[in-house]
C-alpha cells in the first residue's frame, strides 16, 4: 500500500475512533440508573426519580461566599450556595396577593412581635440542626448579629444596627430587642446573609473559614467542592431535618459567555441556564429553543431613567415632568423584550414584586405627549433655539446620559431614548463608563445628569426610603455611603419614608408608601422603565417543581427536583 | 555555548526589572486599589486598605516593597476574592499552559508539514490550496471560528451521524467532577486547540514555506543533490534544518505572547486561564492580580525570546559568539 493510502486509512481510523467514543458510555460522566421514584413535591403527581447528577450553567462565579462580607454580594453566589446551605428565618413565597414572607422550616411558626420596644421572639424548630448534627440555636442568631455589627468590611448592616440585644438564654428561643424600630425585620436573619453557626465559627477568623467555601450547612445541600473558575458541586446534606434532596449532586459549571451558555444548553452539556435578559438572549428564545422556559416581569428588578435632581436641567420639577412626557416608555420595553411578549413599562419606582406598600401605577400618567412637553417647558420659561433644543438663560437642555459600558441592552435603550428626547427638544449625548467608575464614583459624587441602571430588591421591603430619604444623600454625615444618588430632597416626603421604614403597623406603612409614591411621581424624581424579566431555561430531563423565585432565585427548591425517569 | 547563554540571561534580568517597574507604575496610576470599598458601609475600610498597601508612600517605595515580596513568592491578595494571587496565578497558568502546549504541538506539526510540502511542490494544486486556506485562516477571527467549530463539530456532527451524544465537548477541560488525562480530557481539548491553532497554522505555514523555498534554492542543496544524496535527506536534513531557524524565532515570540493572549479562546470554551483572569481583573480593577499577571507574562515573553536566541545558536553554530 502506498504512503498516501496509509495516511487516508489512518485519518479514517481516527475519525471512526472519535465516533466510537461518542457512541460509547463515558464512565462517571453520565447519570446513574435508578429505579426509585417519588411523587413531585408540588403534588402534581409527576414522578421524580431519585438519584442522578444535574449540571447547571452558572453565568457568574462569586468572589467569595462569606455572605456578610464586602466581597460577597454576588447574586449568583447567593442563589447557588447561599439559599441552598444557609438557614434563614423567613422565605419569600408567592401568595394569592403577591409575594410575601412566610416563616421558614427553621422556625416553629410566625415569630412573636411586640412593641415599645420592638421585640421579636423566634421559636426555633427543635428538629433544626446543622450538618454536623449540632442544633441550630439562638446563640447562632446572636453570633450572626454580632458579626454583622462589629465585624470589618461588612457588606450591609442595615437593620442589624437597630438591634440592641439578642437574648440566647433559651437555646431554642431567640429574643431580639431593637433600640430603634425597624419595619423590615422579616428580612433580617435571612435575606442574603443567612444565619451563621456559632459553634463552628466563634473565636475563629470567620472570613478566612468561609470566603472560599465552607463545609457546614443548615440547608438541604452542602458544598462538596469549589473548583475555582470551573465549577461548584453541591451534595445533599444528609442531616437536613426537612426534605432531603433526591439528586446525588448538582454541579454549577461557570460558563460566563452568553453565546457559549446557550450552546452548552442546546448541546446538553448543561441542563439549565438562568441568563441575564440581554438582547441576544431574547433573540435566541424568540427563534425557538428545545426544553422548557419561563420568563416573567414579576421580579425584584427595576431598570429606570435616574435623574440627578440637583443638576441642571433636572433641578426643575417642570423639566423632569416634561422629560417624562417626551419618552414612550412602552415602546422602549417592547423594543427590548417584545420577543418574549413583555411590552409594558413599569409604572412604579418600586420593583414589581413590592406590591404590599407601593402604588404600582404611580407613574402611569407619564405617557408620550409632546404638547404637554411644550406646555411644561414654556411655562417654566424655556424657549426653543434654532436647533430645536430647549434653552433657558442662555443654557441649552444638553443632557449627558450615562450607563455601564458594554451592555448591549442598555445601549439600545439609550439610543431609543436619545431619539425620542431629541424630537421633544432635549439634546442627549451618550457617555458610558465602566461599572466600577459609574457606581463607585460618578453616582455617589453626583457627577451626572441622567443615568440608566437597575435596582434589585433582595427583600420585600420598599426600596424608596433607602433611595429617597434626604438623609441618604451621600455626604460626610453618612460617610458618603448613602444611596440617594438622585439628590431627592422633598420636605413632605421624608416623614412618609420614615414611617415606611420604621412603623410596625402594616396599614400605616401601606398608607405612607402609597402617599410617598404619589409625591415621587408628582415630582418626577426619576422614571421607571423596564421590569428586567427573569429568564429560566431547563431541559425536559429535569422533573419536579422548577420555578423561579424573584428573591431567592431558581434553585430554592432544587432539593425537590429529580431527573426524569 | 554556556557563556553565550549566561550572557543572554544576564542581559534579560535588567529587562525584566525595567518592565516590571513600568508595568507596576502603569497599573497603580490607572487603577485605584480601594475602588471596590467605596460602597462598603464601613467608613474605615478604605483607610485600612491604604495603610495595608502602603498607598501613601511614593511609587518607587511602593515598587520596592512590592518587588521584595514578589520575589519571595508573596504576590499579594486579590481585592476581589481575598484569595492569594500566587495560587490564582498558578491555577490559571496551568490551564493556559495545557492549551498552549497542545496548541503549539499541533500547530507546529501541521504548519511545518504544510510549509515543507508547499515549498517542495511549489505551484502545485495543493500548494495553491494551502496558500488560500492559510490566508483564510489568518483573516478568520478566532471567536467566530470557535463558535462555528462548536456548531459543526458538536451539533451538526451529532445530527449527521445520528449520535447519542456529541463527539466533542466545549465547556472547560473536563466533564463535571472529572479530572485526569483521558478520553474525556481529549474530547474537551480538541475544539479549543483547534480554535487556538487555526490562525497560528496559517501564519507559520506561510513562513515555513518561504524559508524552505529560500533554502532549497541555495547552492549547497544543489551540490548535495548533485552528489547523489537522497531527496528525502536533502529536504529534511539539509533543507528543513536550515529553514527552521527563522521559524523558531517567530515561534518563540508567538508562544511567549500566547501566555497572555488566549482571552477569546478561554472565554468561549470556559477555560479559567490567564486570559480570563486578566479580563476579570481588568474590569474589576483588581490591582494585585493585574500586577502579577503583567509581570508573569513579561517574564514569559522575555524567557521565550531568550529561548529563541539559544535555539538559534543550537541550530546554527555560526551564531554562537564566544
Amino acid at each position: 500500500m502506498t504512503k498516501s493510502r496509509w495516511l487516508r486509512v489512518l485519518a479514517l481510523l481516527l475519525g471512526l475512533s472519535m465516533i466510537a467514543a461518542a457512541c460509547g458510555d463515558d464512565e462517571g460522566a453520565g447519570e446513574e440508573e435508578t429505579t426509585e421514584t417519588t411523587e413531585a413535591a408540588d403534588g402534581s403527581g409527576e414522578e421524580v426519580a431519585a438519584g442522578g447528577d444535574l449540571v447547571i450553567g452558572a453565568e457568574q462565579e462569586p468572589d467569595c461566599v462569606d455572605w456578610i462580607s464586602s466581597c460577597a454580594g454576588s447574586s449568583w453566589g447567593y442563589w447557588m450556595m447561599g439559599v441552598t446551605t444557609m438557614p434563614r428565618a423567613f422565605d419569600v413565597v408567592e401568595t394569592a396577593d403577591g409575594w410575601d414572607y412566610e416563616p421558614s422550616i427553621l422556625l416553629e411558626g410566625e415569630p412573636e412581635l411586640s412593641e415599645d420596644p420592638q421585640t421579636v421572639t423566634y421559636q426555633i424548630s427543635e428538629d433544626a440542626v446543622w450538618s454536623d448534627g449540632e442544633p441550630i440555636t439562638s446563640t447562632d442568631f446572636k453570633y450572626t448579629w454580632e458579626q454583622i455589627t462589629t465585624g470589618e468590611d461588612i457588606y450591609d448592616t442595615t437593620g442589624y444596627v437597630n438591634i440592641e440585644s439578642v437574648d440566647d438564654s433559651d437555646p431554642k428561643v431567640a429574643v431580639v430587642t431593637f433600640s430603634e424600630n425597624y419595619a423590615g425585620w422579616k428580612g433580617l436573619f435571612g435575606g442574603g446573609f443567612g444565619i451563621y453557626p456559632s459553634h463552628i465559627l466563634e473565636g475563629q477568623d470567620r472570613n478566612a473559614m468561609m470566603a472560599n467555601g465552607f463545609d457546614f450547612s443548615g440547608g438541604p445541600w452542602m458544598i462538596e467542592n469549589w473548583d475555582k473558575g470551573v465549577e461548584v458541586v453541591l451534595v445533599p446534606n444528609e442531616n437536613y431535618w426537612g426534605e432531603v434532596p433526591k439528586l446525588d449532586s448538582v454541579t454549577f459549571r461557570f460558563v460566563t459567555d452568553t453565546a457559549a451558555q446557550f450552546q452548552a444548553f442546546q448541546a446538553g452539556e448543561v441542563e439549565m441556564i438562568y441568563p441575564q435578559p440581554q438582547l441576544d438572549v431574547i433573540e435566541a428564545i424568540d427563534q425557538g429553543l428545545e426544553g422548557n422556559s419561563s420568563f416573567t416581569p414579576d421580579t425584584g428588578n427595576l431598570e429606570a431613567l435616574w435623574m440627578n435632581n440637583a443638576e441642571f436641567p433636572f433641578d426643575s420639577v417642570a423639566v423632569r415632568q416634561a422629560f417624562g412626557h417626551s419618552i414612550d416608555r412602552d415602546a422602549v420595553v417592547e423594543a427590548l423584550f417584545g420577543g418574549i411578549d413583555i411590552t409594558e413599562a413599569s409604572q412604579s419606582i418600586n420593583p414589581p414584586i413590592l406590591t404590599q406598600f407601593a402604588d404600582q401605577e404611580a407613574f402611569a400618567d407619564y405617557t408620550l405627549d409632546l404638547a404637554r412637553v411644550d406646555e411644561l417647558m414654556t411655562g417654566d420659561g424655556w424657549t426653543k433655539n434654532g436647533d430645536g433644543i430647549w434653552e433657558k438663560g442662555g443654557q441649552a437642555a444638553n443632557i449627558e446620559f450615562i450607563t455601564t459600558a458594554g451592555n448591549a441592552r442598555r445601549e439600545l435603550t439609550q439610543q431609543i431614548v436619545q431619539e425620542q428626547a431629541r424630537e421633544a427638544g432635549f439634546n442627549i449625548t451618550i457617555n458610558n463608563q465602566e461599572a466600577g467608575t459609574f457606581f463607585g464614583e460618578t453616582l455617589p459624587n453626583g457627577d451626572y445628569q441622567l443615568g440608566l441602571y437597575a435596582q434589585v430588591a433582595t427583600t420585600l421591603d420598599p426600596i424608596t426610603p433607602n433611595l429617597f430619604l434626604s438623609s441618604n444623600i451621600p455626604s460626610e454625615e453618612n460617610s458618603f455611603a448613602g444611596i440617594n444618588w438622585q439628590r431627592v430632597n422633598i420636605p413632605e416626603l421624608d416623614p412618609l419614608l420614615q414611617t415606611l421604614q420604621n412603623s410596625l403597623d402594616d396599614a400605616e406603612r401601606r398608607e405612607a408608601g402609597v402617599a410617598a409614591d404619589a409625591i415621587l411621581a408628582e415630582n418626577a424624581v426619576s422614571f421607571p422603565l423596564d421590569p428586567l424579566p427573569n429568564i429560566l431555561l431547563w431541559s425536559d430531563n429535569i422533573s419536579g417543581d422548577v420555578a423561579d423565585n424573584p428573591v431567592h432565585g431558581p434553585f430554592m427548591n432544587m432539593h425537590t427536583w429529580g431527573l426524569a425517569s | 555555548m554556556l557563556a553565550y547563554v549566561l550572557r543572554r540571561i544576564l542581559i534579560s534580568i535588567p529587562v525584566v526589572l525595567i518592565a516590571s517597574f513600568v508595568l507596576f507604575v502603569f497599573v497603580r496610576e490607572t487603577f485605584d486599589p480601594t475602588a471596590r470599598l467605596r460602597n462598603v458601609r464601613d467608613p474605615a475600610a478604605i483607610e485600612r486598605e491604604i495603610e495595608r498597601l502602603g498607598l501613601d508612600d511614593p511609587v518607587h517605595i511602593q515598587y520596592g516593597k512590592w518587588l521584595g515580596e514578589f520575589v519571595q513568592g508573596d504576590w499579594g491578595e486579590s481585592a476581589r476574592t481575598r484569595e492569594d494571587v500566587t495560587d490564582m496565578t498558578q491555577r490559571a497558568l496551568w490551564n493556559t499552559v495545557q492549551l498552549i502546549f497542545w496548541g503549539i504541538l499541533v500547530s507546529a506539526t501541521i504548519a511545518i508539514s504544510i510549509g515543507v510540502y508547499s515549498a517542495v511542490k511549489q505551484y502545485s494544486v495543493p500548494d495553491y490550496l494551502f496558500t488560500g486556506l492559510s490566508y483564510l485562516a489568518i483573516a478568520m477571527p478566532p471567536f467566530w471560528f470557535g463558535l462555528i467549530a462548536i456548531n459543526v463539530f458538536v451539533f451538526k456532527t451529532q445530527d449527521w451521524f445520528g449520535l447519542d451524544e456529541a463527539p466533542l465537548y466545549f465547556v472547560g477541560l473536563h466533564s463535571p467532577r472529572q479530572s485526569g488525562y483521558d478520553m474525556d480530557y481529549l474530547r474537551h481539548l480538541v475544539l479549543p486547540v483547534m480554535t487556538l491553532s487555526v490562525q497560528i497554522v496559517g501564519s507559520w505555514s506561510r513562513f515555513q514555506r518561504a524559508a524552505m523555498l529560500d533554502v532549497m534554492s541555495a547552492d549547497y542543496i544543489r551540490t548535495a543533490r548533485a552528489k547523489g544524496v537522497p531527496r528525502r535527506k536533502v529536504i529534511f536534513k539539509h533543507g528543513l534544518r536550515n529553514a527552521l531557524i527563522p521559524l523558531v524565532t517567530v515561534m518563540a515570540i508567538d508562544i511567549g505572547l500566547l501566555f497572555g493572549g488566549l482571552i477569546i479562546t478561554e472565554t468561549i470554551f470556559s477555560v479559567p486561564g490567564m486570559g480570563r483572569m486578566f479580563i476579570v481583573a481588568l474590569l474589576q480593577g483588581d490591582v494585585a492580580v493585574l500586577e502579577a499577571w503583567m509581570v508573569v507574562v513579561a517574564v514569559f515573553v522575555i524567557s521565550f525570546n531568550l529561548l529563541a536566541d539559544v535555539l538559534y545558536g543550537i541550530l546554527d553554530p555560526r551564531i554562537r559568539v564566544a
